[in-house]
């Protein structure tokens, strides 16, 4: 907002304004992240009158929470998440490089694969359900990796298509007429400069499945495939509330999200503010 | 999307390359959602034994059970009235953030980054973290507030705590959209605008918002079908209660087929969902979008 218009004790005022409502605005987004972290660090996470920051600080609920199993659903996401990002970012680039240079089907397969987010996840996954207890899917990476590919494709397909748009048909055409082959040509040329879409689809992607519960709670029933949302949810349905481990397994489950956002922020804004909203 | 017309390729080659690209996506959609999608309209009209097998033709029975079921009913009002109110917040509440953060010249991209977080955060973390924040006698809220409200077991309070960590959540995705689309709006549209002697309000009408016009009507879309996925948050932050008041569409149909595997009427718990919320896009997409493209302002 420019000031010019005011005198320069308004506009003082103006600016003094809006520097506490833009403090205002981060207490609010950051308060609760910090009484997660300050939970998981308190003795007695409990208190009433609550203590915003603890007397007395612990790494006991670090401990208890890495000895009592919980690596076992970080190895797991870490799996999944991995692998299903990568296969739904090699299927979506290509997707997404024949859509925007040749646009098949008039449109019609652009619409259909976008179309996806229509699905909700727990509807396709009731069926999905039934399918994976004939093929022994069940409670098995494998069957988490493949449901995720609904939600990973369509996904990194859209982020892509914005990406391809910007690389000129002519750069391509430049590089025939040179006798270069279309393989050659789209991985010399094309791919190195949609690289930070790739990048951009990739995290976003990769947020998403590190994130997803819905799926996980009914394929996966043991912790030989569940993830960290379903044991993170386990503290209200099954282990009873444990506030000091409950916000200690909360902050391991944001790090790398936070840590992804912070390092890679430039790629991480423009695939979430292209891709508007994620599925 | 711009449709290219390739002049020196030779017809047959380009057509064997565009679908082999696509198959890959194409064919495992197909599998692993369409097919499965099918599958559950077709076994929203059978009945199913306990083991999960496929039973005798059920008719309707599936959909008359779930049509007639008040907790159906309710969270189906629930759920509608949650996305009504938590989106509209979420965008009002993110424009008026993205107005004041590109105030910020300097520290505009800062602000943005450090309001990222909430949205990339599990539903789960976030119901986790309100559950705890609004506990009634534990929690941050009621202390600071000087409020003395049971939050998770009363209404109206139980519904306010769904929409308000909702909005925690997701305001933070209309504030990066609509700061890097007035990023984009170049200065001299705001020159001319002064030149021609508009005044503040003038050039917020007539300048700004035209621009951001695109971006509301597309991530109002996406977020409002997103919002209407509302399960993991409500499963952690309330478990549905107080009763059943805050059981959601996606919550009920799980319950379904999952807590009282009635994979048919799970099914058809689904089929209705799914129409339920095609039908708010439509409206949303009809009242926005479609607009957008019919409308001649530049």
């Amino acid at each position: 907002m420019d000031t010019d218009d005011l005198t320069s004790y308004s506009r003082l005022f103006v600016r003094g304004t809006l520097v506490v409502l833009a403090l205002a605005w981060l207490c609010w987004i950051w308060i609760p992240v910090g009484w997660d972290f300050f939970r998981g660090l308190a003795v007695h996470p409990q208190t009433a009158p609550p203590h915003f920051v603890p007397h007395q600080l612990t790494l006991v609920h670090y401990q208890q929470l890495l000895t009592g199993g919980f690596l076992t659903y970080v190895r797991n996401s870490a799996i999944v998440t991995t692998t299903s990002t990568v296969i739904s970012i090699v299927v979506a680039t290509l997707a997404a490089y024949s859509i925007n240079r040749y646009n098949p089907g008039d449109g019609q397969v652009m619409m259909f694969i976008l179309g996806m987010r229509f699905l909700p996840p727990i509807a396709v996954v009731i069926p999905l359900y039934m399918m994976f207890l004939k093929f022994h899917l069940i409670d098995s990476w494998y069957g988490l990796i493949v449901a995720y590919l609904t939600i990973g494709i369509p996904i990194s397909t859209w982020i892509m298509l914005i990406f391809f748009r910007r690389v000129p048909v002519a750069l391509e055409e430049a590089c025939w007429i040179d006798g270069w082959s279309r393989l050659q040509t789209l991985r010399r040329v094309v791919l190195p400069l949609v690289a930070p879409g790739i990048a951009s689809a990739a995290i976003i992607t990769a947020i998403l499945m590190w994130n997803e519960y819905t799926m996980a709670l009914v394929l996966t029933t043991t912790n030989s495939a569940q993830t960290i949302p379903i044991y993170l949810a386990g503290f209200v349905t099954t282990r009873g509330i444990l506030w000091g481990q409950m916000g200690a397994a909360t902050m391991i489950a944001i790090t790398p999200i936070i840590v992804i956002a912070f390092l890679l922020q430039e790629r991480l804004v423009a695939g979430f503010s292209l891709e508007g909203s994620d599925g | 999307m711009s449709t290219v017309s390739y002049t020196d390729i030779d017809w047959s080659r380009r057509r064997t390359i565009t679908w082999l690209f696509v198959a890959p996506a194409v064919v495992t959609l197909l599998a692993i959602a369409i097919y499965p999608f099918l599958k559950m309209l077709y076994d929203s009209f059978f009945a199913f034994n306990s083991a999960g097998q496929l039973g005798p033709f059920a008719g309707v029975a599936n959909y008359a059970y779930v049509l007639t079921d008040h907790v159906f009913d309710h969270a189906t009002l629930f759920t509608v009235g949650f996305v009504i109110v938590s989106v509209s917040v979420e965008l009002l509440l993110g424009l008026g953030v993205a107005l004041l953060i590109d105030s910020f010249g300097r520290f505009r991209q800062a602000l943005v980054v450090l309001s990222l977080p909430p949205m990339m955060f599990s539903p789960i973390v976030t119901g986790l973290t309100w559950r705890m924040l609004l506990n009634g006698t534990y929690g941050i809220v009621n202390y600071w507030t000087g409020l003395n409200v049971d939050w998770i077991g009363h209404q109206p309070w139980a519904y306010l705590g769904v929409v308000v960590s909702d909005i925690w959540m997701w305001t933070p995705l209309f504030v990066l959209v609509f700061t890097s689309t007035l990023h984009s709006i170049p200065d001299v549209y705001y020159e001319a605008g002064k030149i021609d002697g508009m005044n503040r309000w003038q050039r917020f009408k007539w300048i700004t918002f035209p621009q951001l016009r695109t971006a509301i009507a597309i991530t109002l879309l996406l977020r409002l079908i997103r919002a209407f996925k509302l399960f993991p948050k409500v499963r952690v932050l309330t478990s549905g209660g107080p009763g059943s008041s805050t059981v959601s569409l996606a919550m009920r149909t799980y319950q379904y087929a999952f807590s009282f595997f009635h994979l048919g009427t799970g099914s058809a718990a689904g089929v209705v969902y799914w129409f339920v919320m095609l039908v708010a896009a439509m409206i949303v997409f009809r009242a926005l979008v479609g607009d957008l493209f019919t409308s001649t302002e530049g």
